[in-house]
């Protein structure tokens, strides 16, 4: 089991865009590298709304 | 068993959802996703961030959930994840995802959270390998996340 060694990160306010970005191509390589070759759009892991 | 803080008069009516959609109503970002390719890990932001276009602009070109952890008021019943008394992805989730870290994240949603408050300091040890929405899920968060996945029955001790 991998545990982080240390405490999760905190991100301070000033360097949200930064870790935005870094976010947005982490996201950007996982789609391109695993919904194109799997055609799948993904997981949801929270609010699931019911049906209407 | 309810393992978060305790004070009713500081606990809000309904308690938090941390793997909110931006546009429920009260949603704030509470975490932003980071790590490496091959290790996702939420970092916790140190203050909660409403939701507004600024923000969201900062996920370009993909979901804000693919990038943030937003917040916001439990849906109850109109989630699927609900079973009118547990979040059963809460409950999944424990069960289906290994730790990743043995430190309580300092994490800003934790006095509200419903994960928190259902299953305990379990949930925060998995919370940073969530992502809200993602293209690579391990077989667990597969499973965890889709509502008709059964709750598994609790390992014998």
């Amino acid at each position: 089991m991998a545990y982080q060694s240390d405490r999760p990160r905190i991100v301070s306010l000033e360097n949200l865009t930064e870790a935005a970005a870094v976010g947005v191509n982490l996201a950007l390589e996982d789609q391109s590298v695993y919904a194109a070759s799997s055609g799948d759009i993904g997981t949801t892991m929270g609010y699931f709304p019911t049906e209407p | 068993m309810a393992n978060g803080r305790g004070g009713a008069e500081a606990a809000p009516p309904v308690p938090y959802c941390p793997s909110a959609q931006p546009g429920q109503e009260g949603a704030f970002a509470f975490g932003v996703v980071g790590g490496t390719t091959g290790e996702r890990r939420v970092g916790y932001l140190e203050a909660r961030v409403p939701v507004n276009d600024e923000l969201l602009a900062l996920s370009g070109p993909v979901k804000p959930t693919e990038v943030f952890r937003f917040g916001a008021p439990c849906a109850g019943s109109g989630c699927s994840h609900y079973d009118g008394h547990d979040c059963r992805l809460a409950t999944k989730l424990v069960q289906l995802m290994p730790a990743v870290t043995r430190a309580l994240p300092a994490c800003q949603l934790r006095p509200d959270c419903r994960w928190w408050k259902q299953e305990g300091k379990a949930a925060c040890m998995r919370c940073p390998a969530i992502m809200t929405d993602c293209y690579n899920p391990t077989e667990g968060q597969r499973l965890a996340a889709d509502p008709t996945t059964p709750v598994p029955a609790p390992a014998a001790v």
